[in-house]
């Protein structure tokens, strides 16, 4: 089943637009796809850091063991590429129960003050995942510092609203989702 | 024994360590970094569950655990929980490969002292091995630096938070009990006095309006608490 976003921009004053919401099939790709590149890549190179900790302290050469210490420094910066790369294709926390955490720990790498206004009742974990990278799909597109209210209700039918910068009137922008779980 | 290991393990004692992790080539390189440290690795499985059953049968001093692995989700998380209720004695490190303030509330939640929270990479070396368990078996919370740089390094600009009383002195100070630095530690790091240090955080127990009835280490756990919950994410 397809989802959609209407996108209204009140300082662009342009008509209401389409976002795609992921389908289920697509949210499961990317899980899939963020798992492989934190159990086979991030987790191998972290392996490596350390066999090459091991080499280190036993090498005897000061050459050797600078060297060492500087290819483990670039796999450390290699890694946390690997987990920008991955935390923008599926945010780790959203594959676990805690809906609001994971859209706060997103605003959180993004610098972003996040207003949360979520229904009191659980949804459903496919209409969680569906919305969750909906959600966290544009906040990872905002500039550090905005301020950005996100309200989900619904049931069978839910709806996103996200407002950026709710207190500036002329800057104001609404999005609006639907996901049928 | 290494004579590495033997300097490391001068600064403190060899620990029994068990470990949980489902990657295995991670898994043996921590067993490695362990051995080599001069520790003696107990048990070494993949799930939370298998780590349970060693850590309730067998003498442990610490255990290790991967925060995402079976039972899933966060299988770390759980067992972790799981077996600082059976045996609180037991030091709890927490490996991820993400640094989130999530996974660091759910730890300290499970636990005030004992406890830590790193990044794979980051600890996958022999000294900061050793130096992460010896803090925890000292009683600390280790948490990942670059967590707790990035936690404190903006503070909120909200003026409703409680951390818009602190003064700036007061705010570094409260950075470092977040990295989970000693009095002594925090003192050495500001070049001030620990005396001078410990009227800090007098300060900013009471500007967060922290019970005086907690004990001194509790207050601290707190106080970091505070800083997380007014950090500069609202909502619920």
């Amino acid at each position: 089943m397809t989802g959609y976003a209407l996108v209204f921009s009140a300082k662009a004053g342009r008509l209401p637009r389409l976002l795609r919401m992921p389908t289920l099939a697509s949210a499961a790709f990317r899980y899939d796809l963020e798992r492989q590149l934190h159990d086979e890549v991030a987790i191998g190179m972290s392996a490596m850091a350390a066999q090459l900790d091991l080499v280190a302290v036993t090498a005897s050469d000061p050459d050797l063991h600078a060297r060492i210490g500087t290819l483990r420094a670039t796999l450390c910066r290699v890694v946390d590429f690997v987990r920008d790369v991955g935390k923008s294709i599926y945010p780790p926390v959203l594959g676990g129960a805690d809906f609001g955490a994971a859209l706060r720990a997103v605003a959180d790498h993004r610098d972003l003050k996040l207003q949360l206004d979520l229904p009191p009742y659980e949804l459903a974990a496919q209409t969680r995942a569906r919305v969750g990278l909906l959600v966290s799909d544009h906040l990872n597109t905002l500039s550090p510092g905005t301020v950005v209210r996100v309200r989900v209700r619904g049931r069978r039918l839910v709806r996103v609203s996200i407002t950026e910068n709710p207190q500036c009137r002329r800057s104001r922008k609404r999005w609006w989702g639907a996901a049928r779980p | 024994m290494s004579p590495f290991a033997q300097a490391l393990v001068g600064g403190g004692s060899a620990m029994k360590v068990a470990i949980a992790e489902d990657g295995a080539l991670f898994r043996e390189g921590l067993v490695l970094l362990l051995e080599a440290a001069g520790h003696e690795v107990v048990g070494c499985v993949g799930d939370g569950d298998a780590l349970y059953g060693i850590v309730s049968t067998t003498d442990v001093d610490v255990a290790i655990l991967d925060i995402r692995m079976p039972p899933e989700p966060d299988g770390g998380l759980t067992t972790a929980a799981r077996i600082r209720a059976a045996k609180p004695d037991v030091g709890l490190l927490l490996l991820s490969h993400y640094a989130e303030t999530h996974y660091l509330m759910k730890a300290l939640e499970i636990g005030a002292e004992r406890i830590g929270y790193r990044l794979k990479e980051r600890v996958a070396g022999v000294q900061v091995l050793a130096d992460t368990l010896d803090r925890i078996a000292a009683g600390e919370i280790v948490i990942e630096p670059v967590l707790a740089k990035r936690l404190v390094q903006n503070p909120s600009e909200r003026t409703d938070s409680p951390l818009a009383k602190l003064t700036d002195r007061e705010l570094d100070v409260l950075r470092l009990m977040a990295e989970g630095r000693s009095n002594t530690a925090i003192a050495k790091e500001l070049y001030v006095s620990v005396k001078v240090v410990e009227k800090h955080i007098a300060s900013v127990f009471t500007k967060l309006g922290l019970p005086n009835d907690q004990t001194m280490h509790h207050r601290r756990v707190l106080a970091v608490l505070t800083y997380l919950r007014a950090s500069k994410i609202d909502g619920s």
